[in-house]
């Protein structure tokens, strides 16, 4: 009996050790669609080290345990198996362990509402405009009798047009009729949450835009939560948000990376000379610099230390705006205004959703004297977010995360695109031409959060290009055709403008002298 | 190759034990002719596992091997004392000088560089510092010369078998395949434990393999794998994470959790491996000594090195603390002896001045307790303050240890009595998986074996315990397996798009 017990406890072992690779390799021979099954994408985002071709390689065996390390049987399965056990009993500690931990080292934290009157002083009143109705069949007006017809009705939305013709002779002129007020019924009461702000949100029952009054600010946990960082440098926020911590992230939230007066005047100088040369050839030049995520979401931060509020971006916009006459825009009020009413950062991504987009191209549109729109009179659909890779870097479960918001935004329906080159956010260079009654080149260069504008940019410009800074060589003929040029960079890459502000000058000047050359062989 | 990774799990290990296996089961041939294929077999997978890690310190360990085997014949062979002598000195100074060669010449560039910054500058500024820190200029324009691994272990076993012929305590090997499976047998190879010839050369003439000691191999293994991957590498990420700190504002909360979690990780890492030593030793049909036995339970320092790392603090008692005289000459040459055996066990951990002061340290703790400390530990009725003895010593022999220089350990060992906390919270090291390792780090350092001694042996033949114990094993195991595959697991970071 003893034996036996013994003999299967061999057997078992054994098993451990071998069956993983007899059924993998096995299956993979006689029906390789099966371990394609347990073999599923992680989203590594990497080339799978790959077998060294000769023996005479340099570090061989190194090369040869990587590639079996990427290509362990059941690699997939194992990893996700490891996920969910972290992701549980992390959450397990995040939830019932680290309170108590923290209560007893730090004392117990409060719960505090936020205050959001700076939000609400700009918030724009509700339109109360109410339209002029006249009793009187005839206007008299410098002897004439007009009639009122009505050519076009207004809507809340939109003006009308009426023309007043004369009942005696044929002169007439118009007026446009004003907006109608809307026909706000209560549609929804929000309580303040750690998640939400307080609202009561009304509809117009007319054209269904939303309205919200009495905001409150959210429920602020004010416990003291560690700044805990795992996996590939993922910051583990409160309520399950994820940050980043790469690109030295967290020293623009603290405010530990002012810059000094000599690298201010660096930008400065730089900028200027783009600046310079873009007036000279007409294009109109505008530095758009995008807040990181922590700054929007400050309440879902762990407890970090802010060395100083005054921090970098806000400090080098001053002072660019205060020695110079360049527009740079760094739309932090924007789109923390635009909290009241959207998600505007993924909850699991360091990138903005396509609400947060939109509301910077919004911003840069109010820069660039462009017709704005109102998000809130757009069609707007909520839709589970696609992008979660923080989870995964950090090495958590991503079943163990509850579907994030982004947006499907109907903007411009009317407007379509009728020539495309590439794609808007998988290659590093994107040009479309649309049937836009804006008739101006529009050219941006910036990093990854280019890719969630670019469907809104191309319904207003009739040609637009979109890329990513590291490659204006590609578009150097739309860059010297361009009406408008943008150049973007998110807070974290700001050291990026310089280099791409004088990869720009390089393809400008490059084609002054070309033409210099050209006139001088003619 | 580590034991530790899932090259070694599933490739390597399943390899050599189905070949072992099959090896058992030549039909019409004796259990010497066996054993004879074996031991070639289990060299060439040895030889194999070493050259792993890089072919050229393959031939630094082939040389090493030759020389001894051939250092061994020639004492054997010398019969007068002289000669015999002569040989033995030989072969134990060019085993040393290789030793000498690739673990010391390194520090011995960076101070003789230092030395001559100060000649040619004469500057007096930072020599000091410079000198204990190591921090060459550069100047000689020498390369940096890579430590092959394990070659403080393979050396000490080589050497410890031509003394023991010279000794005449162990047989001459005359078989060059079986002396060099000796020194080249992969499960102590990397990380011990030092085995000494004489305890091993029956064993490579005739040893009897079983299934109940191949199933205590699995257990051994299983334990020791797990205490490595769970405990010590979890741990060793907190301690990791620590030491990349700025030392000068950690705070003492983080201080002693980083002290704490390196003593941990210390213990479970080597002891865990020599576990998996031990284990796969066994499943070979191998007997190796003990080279751990729970040494943070100790009462005296003393206990604490007849418990660390035995197999190093028996290789120095037999070829340097005896031959010295021992405790033998009086009391005077006794404490000459032990701190010449703790000098060298400093120097034997590494080039740094951190791993010299951490073995005079111990000297003279050992020294103290010699003199008048250990009568005193011995008649104090509270234990506990023993303990606190013991444990605090260890742990700041750890933090010298672990720290890149000698000035860096005295400022962490100044931050476990700062008041106040540091920037950083002591929350942000931990997690779950980190409180567990904690847990179960500290209970089953000792602790808890040495309460439930009684329980145990009750329990041990007992069917249902037996079967709880098993499963428990092959839990660990899988979640080593997963917890390693995991460890492969390296998505690439895409923002800088």
């Amino acid at each position: 009996m003893k034996d036996l017990f013994r003999n299967i406890k061999t057997i078992i072992f054994a098993a451990i050790l071998l069956l993983p690779g007899i059924i993998w390799y096995g299956a993979g021979f006689l029906s390789p669609g099966t371990i394609e099954k347990w073999d599923f994408d992680l989203k590594e985002n990497r080339a799978m080290a790959e077998m060294p071709s000769s023996v005479l390689e340099e570090d061989y065996t190194q090369k040869l345990e990587n590639y079996y390390n990427d290509h362990i049987p059941f690699r997939s399965v194992l990893i996700s198996w490891e996920h969910k056990l972290t992701g549980s009993s992390e959450s397990l500690y995040n939830d019932h362990i680290q309170g108590v931990l923290s209560a007893a080292i730090y004392g117990k934290g409060r719960d505090t509402s936020m205050d959001i009157s700076a939000l609400l002083a700009s918030e724009p009143e509700a339109e109360e405009a109410f339209a002029e109705i006249s009793e009187e069949e005839f206007i008299e007006k410098n002897g004439h009798r007009y009639r009122e017809n009505v050519v076009k009705e207004s809507t809340c939305r939109k003006e009308g047009e009426a023309r007043y013709d004369c009942v005696d002779c044929e002169d007439s002129y118009t007026e446009p009729i004003p907006v109608v007020p809307h026909e706000k019924k209560l549609s929804y009461v929000q309580e303040s949450s750690y998640i939400s702000y307080g609202y009561t949100e009304y509809e117009c029952d007319r054209c269904g835009r939303r309205f919200r009054e009495d905001f409150e600010g959210k429920v602020v946990d004010n416990s003291f939560l560690p700044e805990t960082i795992v996996g590939n440098g993922v910051l583990l926020g409160r309520h399950d948000w994820l940050f980043y911590t790469g690109d030295d992230s967290l020293a623009y939230y603290e405010g530990t990376n002012i810059l000094g007066e000599e690298e201010l005047k660096e930008y400065l100088v730089s900028m200027q000379k783009l600046q310079d040369l873009c007036d000279g050839r007409g294009i109109r030049l505008q530095f758009m610099i995008l807040p990181n995520k922590e700054q929007i979401y400050p309440e879902y931060m762990p407890s970090c230390e802010i060395a100083d509020s005054y921090k970098r971006i806000d400090r080098l916009v001053d002072y660019i705006h205060e020695n110079s006459d360049m527009d740079i825009i760094y739309p932090m009020q924007e789109l923390k205004e635009a909290e009241l009413y959207w998600q505007t950062y993924y909850q699991y991504d360091t990138h903005w959703n396509h609400a947060g987009a939109f509301i910077g191209v919004q911003s840069l549109y109010a820069a660039l004297d462009v017709e704005t729109t109102d998000l809130r009179d757009v069609e707007t659909e909520r839709a589970p977010a696609g992008v979660r890779e923080l989870i995964a870097m950090a090495g958590l479960d991503d079943a163990g995360y509850e579907p994030d918001d982004d947006y499907i935004i109907s903007y411009k329906p009317d407007v379509s695109v009728m020539e495309e080159e590439g794609d808007m956010y998988t290659t590093w260079t994107y040009h479309a031409v649309s049937n836009s009654p804006n008739k101006q080149n529009f050219v941006l260069l910036g990093d990854s959060f280019r890719c969630f504008m670019t469907d809104f940019l191309v319904r207003d410009f009739s040609d637009s290009t979109i890329a990513h800074r590291d490659y204006a060589d590609e578009v150097s003929d739309q860059i010297r055709k361009a009406d408008i040029l943008v150049i973007e960079a998110v807070e974290r890459y700001d050291v990026q403008i310089v280099p791409a502000v004088e990869k720009v000058m390089e393809i400008l000047l490059k084609e002054e002298e070309t033409q210099r050359s050209e006139n001088i062989a003619e | 190759m580590l034991f530790s990774s899932m090259l070694f799990l599933w490739i390597f290990l399943p390899i050599v034990l189905t070949g072992n296996f099959l090896l058992s089961k030549i039909p019409f041939s004796s259990q010497a002719v066996r054993i004879r294929y074996k031991n070639i077999f289990l060299l060439f997978c040895s030889l194999f596992f070493y050259a792993w890690g890089g072919i050229y310190y393959l031939f630094i360990m082939l040389g090493v091997i030759f020389v001894n085997f051939i250092g061994g014949i020639r004492i054997h062979k010398s019969g007068t004392g002289r000669s015999k002598k002569r040989v033995l000195a030989g072969t134990v100074i060019l085993n040393l000088s290789v030793l000498f060669f690739f673990k010391y010449f390194n520090m011995v560039i960076a101070m003789i560089e230092t030395v001559m910054a100060l000649g040619s500058r004469g500057e007096q500024g930072g020599f000091w510092e410079n000198f204990i820190t190591l921090q060459g200029t550069g100047q000689l324009g020498i390369e940096k010369i890579v430590l092959p691994i394990g070659i403080s272990f393979f050396i000490f076993q080589a050497m410890s078998y031509v003394i023991d012929v010279y000794k005449d305590t162990a047989p001459v090997q005359r078989n060059l395949f079986d002396f060099a499976l000796y020194v080249a047998f992969f499960p102590q190879l990397i990380a011990g434990p030092i085995v000494q010839y004489s305890d091993i050369a029956k064993q490579l003439l005739e040893r009897k393999e079983s299934a109940s000691l191949f199933e205590e191999g699995q257990t051994r293994f299983c334990y020791g794998l797990a205490k490595k991957v769970l405990i010590a590498n979890t741990l060793g990420g907190v301690a990791d994470q620590i030491w990349a700190l700025e030392i000068g504002t950690i705070g003492a909360g983080i201080a002693w959790l980083g002290a704490v979690s390196y003593s941990l990780q210390i213990y479970y890492d080597f002891s865990g491996y020599s576990d998996m030593a031990i284990g796969l030793g066994k499943m070979l049909g191998f007997r190796f000594r003990e080279n751990f036995s729970y040494p943070y339970i100790s009462c005296s320092i003393q206990e604490f090195w007849r418990r660390w790392h035995i197999s190093l603090s028996s290789w120095f008692k037999n070829y340097i603390y005896i031959p010295l005289g021992g405790n033998r000459k009086g009391l005077h040459k006794t404490c000459r002896n032990i701190f010449i055996v703790f000098l060298l066990t400093g120097i034997w951990h590494g080039a740094n001045f951190t791993f010299i002061f951490w073995g005079l340290m111990y000297a003279v703790f050992l020294i103290a307790e010699r003199l008048f400390l250990g009568r005193m530990l011995e008649k104090n009725p509270v234990k506990l303050l023993n303990h606190i003895y013991v444990l605090g010593i260890v742990m700041i022999g750890w933090i010298i240890f672990r720290s890149d220089n000698i000035l860096i350990a005295g400022e962490y060992i100044g931050q476990l009595f700062r008041a106040g906390s540091g920037k950083n919270s002591i929350l942000s090291y931990l997690s779950m998986r980190v409180l567990l390792a904690l847990l179960f780090g500290i209970l089953g350092s000792g602790f808890l074996q040495k309460h439930t001694e009684k329980l145990m042996d009750r329990l041990r033949s007992n069917a249902v315990w037996g079967c709880a114990v098993w499963l428990w094993q092959i839990l660990l195991l899988i979640l080593c397996i997963i917890s390693l595959a995991a460890g492969t697991y390296n998505p690439f970071i895409y923002f800088q798009f």
